[in-house]
């Protein structure tokens, strides 16, 4: 996951080779990061089950099927 | 995560792995034997259990690690500066997660475009992320990210 100054940035690097995925808000991968790594210190920590990773994306407003993970 | 005795022990070295990376360390087998006080081929053997259950990435050649999320175990173009300490992270969503880790503390957050490769700054305060305009791109759907978790 990558940073860029701009969708036209994105354009030009999916032209140079790179997979078109997904693009959103500085904002909104804040809020993503916020809430993934709220417990990462947490001796009880343990990896999240599927239901609660959409729940996680879902909050950040990532919904669309790219955001389905899948098990394993 | 493994239960038990061996899952209790797991539990420990992780964290202490994440303290030491907070402390500008990169952690080691034998730096992480020292730091428990416990033989090497127990932290050997923590450190592939973690793999196992993905809490870490380790270099498959090396046994280092590559990632402990949200930090990375090698220099990466994902800079983060918090209190004046520096950090590697994996991708821009590390980055920002070592200060979300932390509780959103005041975070500098230095990377370079995935386009023209020129630096791209983004800041934390009181909570908020501010900086130049930016979009972040995921290039991978996320039930492909264990294909290759180092591009994603």
């Amino acid at each position: 996951m990558r940073l860029f100054r701009s969708e036209e940035h994105i354009d030009r690097a999916v032209a140079g080779g790179i997979p078109r995925g997904e693009t959103f808000s500085v904002r909104q991968c804040w809020t993503l990061a916020q809430h993934w790594f709220a417990d990462r210190l947490s001796p009880t920590w343990r990896r999240r089950t599927i239901d609660e990773a959409h729940e996680i994306f879902a909050a950040s407003g990532l919904t669309r099927p790219f955001w389905r993970l899948s098990p394993g | 995560m493994t239960t038990g005795a061996s899952g209790r022990f797991d539990a420990i070295l992780r964290l202490r792995i994440l303290h030491g990376f907070l402390d500008e360390e990169r952690p080691t087998v034998a730096s992480m034997a020292e730091a428990l006080r416990v033989p090497v081929e127990e932290v050997a053997a923590g450190f592939d259990r973690l793999a196992s259950s993905r809490a870490i990435v380790l270099d498959p050649d090396t046994r280092d690690i590559r990632m402990a999320a949200p930090f990375a175990g090698r220099p990466t173009d994902f800079h983060v500066t918090i209190e004046g300490r520096q950090y590697d992270a994996n991708c821009i969503w590390d980055a920002m997660g070592i200060s979300g880790m932390l509780g959103g503390v005041n975070a500098e957050i230095e990377t370079r475009c995935g386009d023209c490769d020129e630096p791209l700054y983004l800041t934390v305060r009181d909570r908020e992320i501010i900086g130049e305009p930016a979009v972040v791109h995921f290039a991978v759907p996320a039930a492909r990210w264990w294909d290759d978790i180092g591009f994603t």
